[in-house]
């Protein structure tokens, strides 16, 4: 078993760097002695010490705790983007629901895991959120396009929502997109308080803003369906 | 298992929280993790079981009462010592746990060589309180004593016949009902009511009945249920 010591300055090989940030050094300073074993090598930094961090090499991801007291989350995920363009960023939830994918959308984080899983799930979800990363040019900002890594607010949307929720962001009315899609108008407006209701979002515009933050584009065709 | 070796079950909402915390704290030499549990019933259930020297409580976790399960594991009567783990500065959590019966507390800024030092510090006897919230936990309590005493005076200048009907309102009989069994006009009960509520400086009968359960009066003065 592998047991490095955490620390910014062990970069060793392939191994691959997570940068845990956050102020509950109790369970952080835990998870990352655990991820430690699994042949990661991770190292902990407060948020007020985010700076300091872009001395080291970069990270693969940035696992940011939600409950990071004392800076906004807005302004951190700033910060991050600054020092570590390219670094797959996560959140570290403290519930599983959909709470937690819709504060994901608005941050612009390109996941979310929760403490609420198992810790092996919880590893599962991070490993793969990692490979999808080490696919990408380190240096190009993710395209939000690429499809969600972890679980995005998109994530739970059937095939057919989907195709739905693309033609409203495309700013379609329920006539056009019953037309577009052959299905009647009744059909649409069912579809879409589903998807409002997954999303957790209480009008069409907020869901339109969900949207296009996890990372879903006006289409310049009509989706297949 | 060595004599100088801290034995610990832990509990919180958290499978994860708790799964790493195992972790960690396992690899450090003196301590030794018997079990861990996400349910407050099932951490009680556990710390019954197993008997450790410290139990580790969160109550820090969405979902998840640390304070009941602190003083639960204290109303085992084991000998089983608790260590609360709370969000920096908190100081009503802190307040709750040592009410609850806490013998140490951690926050969750603390490191987890920290913890370690907690779990032999309480396992040895001693209390633990992160030393900068010390002072206000100490005026906190001072207050609540403070309150506490108001209360008791509060209480003690109540007439014998007005703690009759106290009992019996909080028991939740109406008026005609305790007029019946006190052998009283319901007229006279009502007088009662109206001073009882004055003395108690509380606004209504439910109000009346929180005051009594919050400073656990009835118990206190040996007043039983009826």
């Amino acid at each position: 078993m592998h047991l490095a010591r955490n620390g910014v300055d062990q970069p060793e090989g392939d191994q691959r760097r997570i940068l845990i940030v956050g102020t509950r050094t109790l369970y952080l300073q835990a998870l990352c002695e655990f991820l430690g074993t699994t042949g990661l090598s991770a190292s902990l930094l407060p948020p007020v010490q985010l700076r300091d961090s872009c001395l080291g090499p970069s990270p693969e991801v940035v696992l940011i705790d939600c409950v990071a007291a004392g800076v906004a989350l807005e302004q951190l995920m700033a910060e991050i983007g600054e020092f570590h363009k390219g670094a797959l960023i996560v959140l570290l939830t403290s519930d599983a629901a959909r709470e937690s994918s819709k504060q994901a959308a608005m941050l612009h984080v390109d996941g979310w895991v929760s403490m609420s899983l198992p810790v092996a799930e919880l590893m599962e979800v991070l490993d793969r959120g990692r490979r999808a990363s080490a696919a990408r040019t380190p240096s190009s900002r993710r395209p939000p396009s690429s499809g969600p890594a972890i679980e995005s607010p998109l994530s739970s949307l059937s095939e057919r929502e989907l195709s739905v929720l693309r033609l409203v962001v495309d700013g379609h009315s329920a006539d056009k997109i019953a037309a577009t899609l052959g299905i009647s108008r009744h059909t649409v407006r069912t579809h879409l308080q589903n998807v409002m209701a997954k999303m957790l979002v209480g009008s069409r515009m907020e869901m339109v803003s969900v949207a296009r933050k996890s990372g879903m584009r006006p289409a310049p065709t009509a989706p297949p369906s | 298992m060595a004599a100088n070796t801290t034995t610990v079950v832990l509990g919180g909402g958290m499978p994860a929280v708790l799964e790493v915390l195992d972790f960690a704290l396992g690899r450090r030499p003196g301590v030794a993790i018997l079990d861990w549990d996400t349910s407050v019933q099932g951490t009680v259930d556990k710390v019954a079981a197993r008997s450790p020297d410290v139990a580790l409580v969160c109550a820090d976790l969405p979902n998840w009462d640390g304070i009941k399960a602190c003083t639960d594991i204290k109303r085992l009567g084991t000998s089983t010592r608790v260590i609360v783990v709370g969000s920096e500065g908190d100081q009503g959590t802190l307040i709750s746990a040592v009410k609850a019966g806490a013998d140490g507390y951690v926050t969750v800024a603390d490191s987890v060589d920290d913890l370690v030092g907690a779990l032999h510090q309480v396992h040895r006897g001693e209390s633990r309180v992160p030393p900068l919230m010390l002072g206000s936990l100490l005026r906190g309590l001072i207050e609540l004593r403070r309150e506490d005493d108001a209360a008791l005076e509060r209480f003690a200048s109540l007439g014998n016949r007005e703690r009759e009907v106290l009992v019996e309102l909080v028991a939740g009989l109406d008026h005609h009902t305790i007029a019946n069994k006190l052998h009283l006009s319901p007229h006279t009960v009502r007088t009662h009511t109206q001073n009882i509520l004055t003395k108690l400086g509380v606004h209504s009968r439910l109000e009346a009945a929180r005051f009594v359960f919050e400073h656990d009066l009835f118990s206190r003065f040996g007043i039983g249920d009826g």
